[in-house]
């Protein structure tokens, strides 16, 4: 059994990304630290045996008021077991989270057999930079995160499930671990104008493994 | 209308500003809109500020987050730490809140969140006439001339305050920060839908900061400021006044939020600078 998480984002601006983006950038003067700022909402089944992946796609895709296919793109990847009961627990997420891409509609995601970081770099469409990474973060709602989806037509109606927002911050940085620690600290609101994206007082978060190194391929 | 002038503190999205205006004129006072791209040094033409309602950059990343970070609400901070008062009206308190200055036991912490509504029997944005009644000993400046339950009217999705901290709410009330509750018509503290309309931790309907200087309030006191606004079938003795009223004369009388505003007139006149 393992989870699987649909990945949804709009195929146009999102309006929303570009304005945190904005505010970093312009308002709180990081333009030299960060360079892009992605959203992806999320939608996670739990335990869900491989073989019914292709069913809850399906209803993801064609069942839901939250993906309209003219007017977004997804991906289906199956997650490790557990990963909803680490979170329920302990509030941590554990790495490594996504294992294997097993459905989208963006073919260049498939075309070869990718690992798993290719596979979620090509999704969040960053260009390779020296010196920048790319930290998914997570962040759900406190109190509803575990809630069941909206909408109807599941093929089961008592999982559990998480939706949430999946947060994708490319920065500069010296370090794998610097990455990861900068993009908490400007993601997480702690007081004014420190952190912007996800509200402690209200949201659960946790990082998708470590941040992503983006150095171009040599040769 | 005295020489008093408070600014009313306006962002893409705010839909409130002129009703503040107006509101403020009619409690006397002169209201000025400041928009969000003036230089912060003009607030200090002002005696006080009101952060008025509406959706802020359309509530993007969260209610009041984007607005919470710009120069004008760090001008904002600079003048309320000097001393003046400052109110800010359902997304304005979500402004205040996500800068940190409501509470604001520590400068510009933030310590509590403007959740979404969540109450048995209503979820999500919610539109409805509710009372209010200040804290027995809550020492703020807009409410040292509230004496009795009044009847306001709330317009919000996000308006639930919560905190994650341990015993913030005791800490509160401990600290007399608990400025504003929603109550019965009788004026028993809402415990449920519909007299707590969001699910606020103990109804809070309004909370101060900074020594009572600044009141992060979720409900309209200028949808309220005159007695035509009161609905006629409402409970207790404002419903009283407002059927009572007839005539001509109804057009002139104060409804039950105008004292929210009207607390701005004990201020002294900013002279120039």
């Amino acid at each position: 059994m393992s989870d699987l998480a649909f990945l949804v984002r709009g195929r146009s601006v999102d309006l929303v990304a570009m304005t945190a983006f904005n505010t970093f950038r312009d308002t709180l003067g990081l333009g030299d630290e960060i360079a892009l700022l992605e959203r992806d909402d999320v939608y996670v089944i739990e335990n869900v045996d491989e073989g019914d992946a292709p069913a809850w796609i399906e209803a993801c895709t064609d069942h839901q008021h939250w993906f309209n296919p003219n007017k977004h793109r997804f991906a289906a990847v199956l997650a490790h077991d557990g990963a909803l009961e680490a979170v329920r627990t302990d509030g941590t997420w554990p790495h490594p989270w996504l294992r294997r891409l097993v459905q989208t509609d963006r073919p260049d995601l498939v075309a070869s057999q990718r690992a798993i970081d290719d596979v979620l770099r090509a999704w969040l469409a960053v260009r390779p930079v020296d010196g920048h990474y790319a930290v998914p973060l997570l962040a759900w709602d406190l109190e509803d995160g575990l809630s069941p989806l909206p909408g109807g037509h599941w093929p089961d109606g008592q999982r559990v499930r998480l939706r949430g927002v999946l947060w994708t911050i490319v920065l500069r940085a010296d370090s794998v671990d610097a990455a990861s620690a900068r993009a908490e600290e400007l993601a997480v609101t702690r007081a004014r104008r420190k952190g912007l994206l996800v509200h402690p007082h209200m949201q659960g978060y946790a990082p998708i493994g470590p941040a992503l190194a983006l150095e171009p391929a040599t040769g | 209308m005295s020489d008093i002038r408070i600014g009313v503190l306006q962002f893409p999205g705010l839909n409130c500003e002129d009703e503040t205006v107006r509101a403020l004129g009619f409690a006397g006072l002169t209201g000025e809109i400041v928009r969000w791209n003036e230089p912060g040094s003009r607030l200090a033409e002002y005696a006080g500020f009101v952060v008025p309602g509406g959706f802020s950059y359309q509530d993007r990343v969260r209610a009041g987050a984007i607005a919470s970070q710009s120069p004008l609400v760090e001008a904002l901070a600079r003048e309320v730490q000097g001393g003046k008062p400052a109110l800010g009206i359902c997304n304005g308190a979500q402004i205040l809140v996500e800068a940190g200055l409501v509470p604001g036991d520590e400068p510009g912490r933030v310590d509590v969140a403007m959740a979404r509504n969540r109450v048995e029997g209503r979820d999500g944005y919610n539109a409805q006439w509710v009372f209010v009644r200040r804290g027995e000993t809550a020492p703020c400046f807009f409410t040292e001339e509230l004496s009795e339950p009044f009847p306001v009217v709330i317009g919000h999705a996000e308006g639930r305050f919560v905190s994650r901290e341990p015993g913030f709410l005791t800490r509160m009330q401990d600290r007399e920060n608990r400025t504003l509750y929603y109550c019965t018509p009788d004026g028993d503290e809402a415990t449920a839908y519909p007299w707590n309309p969001n699910g606020a931790m103990g109804a809070l309907a309004g909370l101060h900061g900074l020594d009572g200087q600044v009141l992060a309030f979720m409900p309209h006191p200028e949808r309220a400021a005159w007695l035509w606004q009161v609905p006629e079938d409402i409970v207790g003795p404002w419903g009283d006044r407002r059927r009572a009223a007839v005539g001509a004369s109804i057009a002139a009388a104060e409804g039950p939020g105008l004292a929210v505003l009207g607390a701005f007139g004990r201020l002294q006149k900013v002279e120039s600078v």
